[in-house]
């Protein structure tokens, strides 16, 4: 993204981003050819992940496309039809739910109502018949690590949206499980809490040292807390990669425009590529662009003002004789960052380089 | 809530005298000297010792709490099994409503059916079918009170707990009867009071042996009103607004124990 027109010098990568594990032949959990059906519905159709150890995992995707159905598998709360679920290369499958060392937080919480605060994150760890000293302490540092020491002795009833969710939290990681999941961990709290609460999931995995996998259809939730992330769609593997190349170089169109927004260029010969807004320049009319761009003159519509970024709809002039490119679409989406100079029915000349015109499956 | 007008407050309270003129009458005549419903003797509490000394209704008391409660506790847990079973695996609307079938239809139907079955299959009438009878039809009002509560508490509740290592039947009594609980405390609180004071039912499966406390009344009241039975019908009152007092009680503290 370094040579993004509208970004300014620094621009944010992760130099630790990775599209495939970094340890292949061994991943923690390895999903091979998953199959769910519920009746003549297929949730999930030939499902082939891997996760690693350590690693901060999100299946993204619209609701209804498995990624729930997903998580209660690998959590033994539902079986598959088909396909493979090995953790350290165990099966997990012939594992029933309470033997299994994954934990799941569910997207209601699930936090017993009739139990204090206390009681709901020792609940998991009496159950492992630990000594009482060792769950009083266990406890006390897992309320501790989400922030809820001094609440032991609330009632759930007693506790905001955001308590709740920590006691969850809490919950969850007192067992210290191999593998959390976390089924739209964000999705009951208000916006100001979730920006903070990304954050705070993000520290936490790093310090309690435990692989997430976060289910959750908000594409800017996973790109913003996830080092990978598979996209699903009607229950199959759209792709699994960072979300920089997710960003990048999305695979197939259905994750072009569900990462983000874009624009799909589809010349005569069939193929088709995805432009990204962020690459965009808008010139006024009258400059030239710089050598090797691709040009092609537009009329601006609509600007939709973000605050720190707007997005500029411009209507292309398809019969421009200088345009450097065809097929390209009828309007086109530019980001500008910040406010901008142009107004609605100003004639522009909107500039790309080659290079960001991504090709992607049909 | 705004304060009713004159108009409203006149209303309720003829609408409360209605309802509640019938229930005081007995009250006061159960302290009436002369025992008589047509002149007042002056205050007495003579009719509750006589209430005391009568065999008939100490011996139809102790049937009717031997079959109140033996209803109750089978009742509880049948319906309470039926409205979790019944929640978790029937989808099919005809089979998730019919439990209610007995706590719907006229008793005179279910007393007379219940009567065919215990001598189609030669059962011995007495308080044990008299029992069975009651369990039957209060099973039905704990599923309801069951699954209404079960509306209100989160269904992943027991699934945390199997997913915290749990197992079936761990995370049924530990997590499940308890967020249950204002539920199964109401409706069992309801049978019992719904068994105490049934009369067609057990007029028509019980034995002649062991008649329950409705039958006694019902016997003693043919031959006109004693006044000792007025003592009597006070004192089911006391206990049955003392019930209904406890249940309101008990489920306000549970539901604040409880979710929302």
């Amino acid at each position: 993204m370094t040579d993004a027109p509208t970004s300014v010098e620094l621009t944010a990568t992760r130099s630790d981003a990775h599209d495939s594990p970094a340890n292949e032949s061994n991943p923690l959990l390895g999903m091979v050819g998953v199959m769910r059906r519920f009746g003549d519905v297929v949730a999930l159709d030939d499902v082939n992940i891997d996760i690693v150890g350590n690693e901060f995992f999100s299946l993204l995707g619209p609701s209804g496309c498995g990624k729930t159905t997903l998580l209660r598998i690998i959590a033994g709360l539902d079986d598959p039809d088909g396909g493979s679920i090995t953790l350290d290369g165990d099966d997990l499958v012939a594992m029933p739910a309470h033997r299994r060392p994954v934990n799941l937080m569910f997207q209601s919480y699930a936090l017993f109502p009739h139990l204090n605060v206390e009681r709901n994150v020792a609940y998991g760890l009496q159950r492992e018949r630990r000594p009482k000293a060792e769950v009083r302490t266990r406890v006390g540092e897992a309320l501790e690590t989400v922030g809820l020491d001094g609440l032991g002795k609330r009632r759930i009833n007693q506790l905001s949206g955001g308590q709740r969710q920590r006691v969850a939290l809490a919950r969850a990681i007192v067992k210290r499980p191999r593998i959390l999941l976390l089924d739209e961990p964000l999705g009951a709290l208000d916006k100001q809490i979730r920006i903070q609460m990304q954050q705070e999931l993000k520290r936490l995995q790093h310090e309690v040292g435990i692989t997430f996998v976060v289910v959750t259809h908000d594409q800017e939730e996973a790109m913003s807390m996830a080092d990978r992330i598979a996209v699903l769609r009607d229950g199959r593997v759209e792709q699994i990669a960072s979300p920089e190349t997710l960003f990048e170089r999305p695979a197939t169109r259905f994750v072009a425009e569900f990462i983000g927004r874009t624009n799909m260029l589809e010349p005569s010969d069939g193929r088709l590529f995805s432009l990204r807004p962020e690459q965009l320049r808008l010139l006024s009319a009258d400059t030239a662009a710089s050598t090797g761009a691709r040009t092609m003159a537009a009329t601006v519509r609509d600007i939709q003002f973000y605050g720190g970024v707007s997005h500029c709809t411009v209507q292309t002039d398809l019969s421009d004789p200088t345009a450097s490119m065809v097929g390209a679409p009828p309007s086109i989406v530019v980001a500008l960052i910040g406010s901008t100079v142009v107004r609605p029915g100003d004639d522009v000349v909107v500039s790309w380089k080659p290079e960001h015109e991504v090709e992607i499956q049909r | 809530m705004s304060r009713p007008s004159w108009w409203g407050r006149i209303h309720l309270g003829f609408t409360y005298a209605f309802l509640y003129v019938p229930i005081l009458v007995l009250v006061g005549l159960s302290f009436n000297e002369s025992g008589l419903a047509t002149s007042w003797g002056g205050f007495s509490t003579k009719w509750y010792g006589e209430l005391s000394r009568n065999d008939d209704v100490q011996e139809g008391l102790r049937n009717t709490l031997i079959v109140a409660v033996g209803a109750t506790v089978l009742a509880t847990i049948i319906g309470t099994l039926l409205a979790v079973g019944i929640s978790r695996h029937v989808r099919n609307p005809v089979i998730e409503s019919a439990f209610v079938a007995p706590a719907v239809m006229p008793d005179i139907v279910l007393a007379v059916g219940l009567l065919m079955l215990f001598t189609a299959a030669d059962f011995t009438l007495g308080l044990t079918s008299v029992l069975l009878s009651h369990t039957l039809f209060c099973a039905a009002f704990v599923t309801a009170v069951v699954r209404t509560r079960l509306q209100h508490v989160d269904a992943s509740l027991e699934e945390a707990a199997r997913d915290l290592g749990d197992s079936a039947v761990g995370a049924f009594v530990r997590v499940t009867l308890p967020s249950l609980a204002p539920g199964i405390l109401a409706g069992a609180l309801l049978a019992f009071t719904l068994s105490i004071d049934e009369f067609v039912i057990a007029f028509f499966t019980n034995g002649p042996t062991s008649p329950t406390l409705p039958q006694v009344i019902y016997s003693n009241v043919r031959f006109g009103v004693k006044p000792d039975i007025n003592a009597l019908a006070a004192v089911l009152l006391l206990v049955s607004m003392i019930v209904v007092l406890s249940a309101q009680r008990l489920a306000r503290l549970t539901d604040s124990i409880g979710q929302q």
